[in-house]
């Protein structure tokens, strides 16, 4: 297998195309945009043992994280992104196989991220059971809640948005690592605070948003 | 069916039953001792190519509640090679939320608790337990 020769690939196909799409290179194999409404849209391509794959996914910007990392928990690879097939492409044929990428981020991939991906269409995603419809096994209850809550959060709707974060506290449970339990203390402080002052509530997101683009470096 | 070499269990939720009655660990195990069977030698460079096609093979199952060489950080799936992350072989969905791994193992290697542990945490921090590990040799 020759990695270089698939970046390579990937580089010709998607580098000006994606360009023109709004994303820009992060690496040889990530794709990002940010959106006006602080929505990460990614596109990562994973060379692996047996094969590659590329995932799409979407992050908002505006969640209170413990890690702040580009996270791939709302998406998919392509592979398995509403079809079926293997999800590995082979190297043995890797023209074919960045060909049909790009084929299904134009027929799946693009417009997911047109219709679902801002503040509104995260809730709407979510809130309708969208997550099952296209398959996305990665996207746990934890992250759905907590994406859910801080999209409500973001767009005004405070009281469901509190709601919703405490139910993503009560699914912590005891045995949880350490970190995450000190990650639920720091959300009870944030909850509470927008609790108390409500119309606190964006410039307390808008310091979420900063330190999540400062240590994305995006 | 599994040579009674697999089974090292961790949490508390079952894998889930497959076709023909089998569950999807003995269907893995079977995977894993056609490829123990054909693939002669030791080593790393043995162990390397058993992985790849072991992974290879449950790629072609085709399952949709499968997914291989994922990596995890923190509870959050990331990228190949993101620093700190883990990457699990074999990791099986179901549909309670609770998720099983599947973990090759070759050659004198065995899984260990902390290699759970760290798994687990990987994977799920949020409740660990919901994490079960299952060695397949």
């Amino acid at each position: 297998m020759d990695k270089k020769l698939i970046k390579k690939l990937i580089k010709n196909e998607f580098g000006e195309f994606l360009h023109t799409e709004g994303f820009v290179s992060k690496s040889e194999t990530l794709f990002l945009k940010v959106t006006p409404d602080n929505v990460l849209h990614i596109i990562n391509f994973d060379l692996g043992s047996i094969g590659f794959t590329c995932a799409i996914a979407m992050q908002p910007l505006y969640t209170f994280e413990h890690t702040k990392v580009v996270s791939l928990s709302m998406g998919e690879r392509l592979s398995r992104f509403r079809i079926v097939q293997k999800e590995w492409w082979s190297y043995d044929e890797p023209e074919k196989g960045v060909s049909e990428i790009k084929e299904l981020l134009i027929k799946n991939g693009l417009p997911w991220f047109e219709q679902y991906g801002t503040p509104f269409g995260i809730v709407e995603f979510i809130a309708t059971g969208k997550v099952k419809e296209y398959g996305l096994k990665l996207f746990d209850s934890f992250h759905q809640k907590q994406y859910l809550g801080f999209s409500l959060l973001y767009t005004g709707r405070i009281d469901e948005g509190i709601k919703c974060i405490y139910e993503l506290i009560s699914e912590i449970s005891d045995t949880a690592a350490e970190f995450i339990l000190t990650y639920k203390g720091q959300l009870v402080d944030l909850i509470t605070q927008i609790k108390n002052q409500p119309d606190k509530t964006l410039i307390i997101i808008d310091d979420i948003v900063k330190e999540n683009k400062r240590c994305l470096k995006i | 069916m599994a040579k009674g070499r697999s089974g090292f269990f961790s949490g508390t939720a079952g894998s889930g039953a497959e076709g023909a009655g089998k569950t999807m660990q003995q269907t893995l195990q079977e995977l894993a001792d056609d490829i123990n069977a054909n693939t002669s030698g030791n080593g790393p460079v043995v162990g390397t190519n058993k992985h790849s096609q072991f992974k290879a093979k449950v790629d072609a199952l085709g399952n949709t509640n499968l997914k291989t060489e994922q990596t995890f950080l923190n509870g959050q799936p990331v990228s190949y090679g993101t620093k700190g992350g883990v990457r699990v072989d074999v990791i099986e969905y179901h549909p309670n939320g609770t998720v099983t791994v599947y973990d090759l193992k070759t050659g004198g290697a065995t899984l260990t608790q902390s290699r759970i542990t760290q798994i687990q945490n990987a994977i799920n921090p949020t409740n660990p337990s919901s994490v079960i590990v299952i060695q397949i040799k």
